[in-house]
């Protein structure tokens, strides 16, 4: 009994440990979309040139009507969001906060994100 | 009883004892001038292959301590670390966690795969490596069925870059992006030009922490009574079976272990390839180390990882400068490789009927050893 009941407990700690991990490397495929879109009758115009950084990492520039795929793993990073005119000067930075969910891939809108007045944004998307 | 023996048969059972790494070492003095390799190539070499492939080569340690001979049964366990490195790729986790998760995957799959590779062990006693050999064919057919058919459809598996364009089975080759070097670059360290896998090497000391600390446990001394005399060993109390089946479990688990942390070195998972060789591989390294069928310790494993894959690494370059072709550089590979397996096998059959020979003589008695000779 003494036994079983061990072998039980070490399954569901090797478990628990599973879950942990999967939580901990997920790996989360973010596309930044720099496109106009249309939601809820509010059209978000894309900008001209947005560089994009995660965690103080090296930028990313995305020019009008393009998109950047970044790899984040863990699910609270900082987002630096540099606005900039067609000869590269900044006109706004924005900084944001994300939080991801366990989504595997998540596809952000810039031109909507950038319009968010929260510091802290929930990001969601497909799970597979 | 070795106390008798003179000089001269005292040096003639060293070589005979130590023929397989003895005849390794001249090889590999012959091959490496002629390879023109630097020395800093080939110590980078070996460090890394030595993290690649030790844990593999470990795992074999155990059933050769139960008496059960080399576990051919490994590729059983690698199928299983295989399968984990599928799931993790699959659900994009990444990191130590991925491969710690890998392993969480892989250690159920390995130890149901090792309580049957040991039941029917037991079922073929004093036949083992032979029965685990044939053991790792049935189960390769399993796995290419789960693999190829399973996965994607009953079984789900969604990324595109793993499932194959029919919609089930997964890819040839998959990437190992996520987990590529993880445990090797854990812990950075270069000395000079070399870069040593530290991470693994601390994982690697860690199993040989354990397999020290086992070979003095209960266990592992009702594994030696085994070995020794099976029937005795029943006798004395000692449940020989489920004891064996232990061994076996213990050595896939590590097995599945030890292919994780090859191929988050090698970063590529070749789907339906990578598993067939382990076996073979490391059964040769360890051999090549000075083990034998009913006796096998840690320095055997290094000294046999060493020599095996220095082997490996000159020997194509050495047919290339030998023969002037590149193409016949990678058959002298080939030929190299496989001819020092059989070699080894060869001399290790060998070397059991010369111990057998000196086994008889010593029961003759001196007196009766003399006699032959003074008749010639």
């Amino acid at each position: 009994m003494k036994r079983t009941v061990f072998i039980f407990i070490l399954i569901a700690l090797l478990v628990l440990l599973g879950v942990w991990m999967f939580i901990l490397g997920r790996q989360r495929t973010v596309v930044m979309r720099n496109e106009s879109i249309d939601k809820q009758g509010i059209t978000y115009e894309a900008v001209q040139v947005v560089g994009v950084s995660f965690d103080e990492a090296a930028e990313t520039e995305i020019t009008y009507d393009d998109a950047a795929i970044f790899y984040l793993v863990g699910s609270s990073h900082k987002l630096k969001l540099r606005v900039a005119d067609e000869d590269g000067n900044t006109l706004r930075v924005v900084e944001k906060t994300i939080k991801l969910d366990l989504s595997k891939n998540i596809s952000v809108d810039i031109p909507e994100l950038l319009e968010k007045k929260e510091e802290e944004v929930k990001l969601t998307g497909k799970m597979w | 009883m070795s106390q008798n023996l003179t000089f001269t048969e005292k040096l003639k059972n060293f070589f005979i004892s130590n023929a397989v790494p003895i005849l390794f070492v001249v090889i590999t003095l012959l091959a490496v001038p002629v390879s023109g390799f630097s020395a800093n190539y080939l110590i980078q070499e070996m460090i890394t292959r030595i993290g690649r492939n030790s844990f593999l080569v470990l795992a074999l340690l155990l059933p050769i301590l139960a008496g059960m001979g080399l576990n051919f049964g490994m590729v059983l366990g690698a199928m299983a670390g295989q399968i984990g490195l599928i799931f993790i790729t699959d659900w994009a986790i990444v990191g130590i966690p991925g491969l710690v998760l890998a392993m969480l995957i892989s250690t159920p799959i390995s130890i149901l795969l090792g309580i049957l590779c040991g039941s029917v062990l037991n079922r073929a006693k004093g036949r083992e490596m032979a029965t685990s050999y044939i053991l790792g064919f049935f189960i390769n057919g399993i796995y290419q069925l789960v693999v190829l058919y399973f996965m994607g459809g009953i079984i789900p598996v969604k990324s595109p870059s793993l499932v194959l364009s029919r919609g089930y089975g997964i890819r040839n080759t998959v990437a190992l992006d996520g987990v590529r070097q993880v445990f090797d670059n854990m812990i950075p360290l270069k000395i000079g030009e070399i870069s040593i896998p530290l991470g693994t090497f601390l994982i690697i000391a860690l199993l040989c922490l354990f397999i020290i600390w086992f070979r003095k446990t209960k266990l592992g001394q009702d594994m030696r009574a085994i070995a020794q005399d099976m029937k005795v060993a029943q006798s004395a109390g000692i449940p020989v079976d489920r004891t064996r089946i232990i061994s076996i479990v213990i050595s896939t688990v590590l097995a599945g272990y030890g292919q994780i942390i090859f191929l988050q070195n090698m970063g590529t998972l070749s789907t339906y390839n990578s598993h067939d060789q382990t076996g073979v591989f490391s059964i040769a390294a360890i051999l090549i180390g000075g083990a034998t069928v009913s006796k096998a310790t840690i320095p055997n494993v290094f000294i046999g990882v060493i020599l095996f894959h220095m082997m490996f690494v000159v020997s194509p370059m050495a047919g290339k400068n030998l023969i002037g072709q590149a193409m016949l550089g990678e058959y002298f590979r080939q030929f190299i490789s496989y001819g020092i397996i059989a070699i080894a096998l060869v001399l290790h059959a060998w070397r059991r009927q010369k111990d057998k020979e000196m086994e008889r003589r010593s029961l003759r008695g001196v007196k009766a050893e003399k006699q032959p000779q003074a008749e010639k």
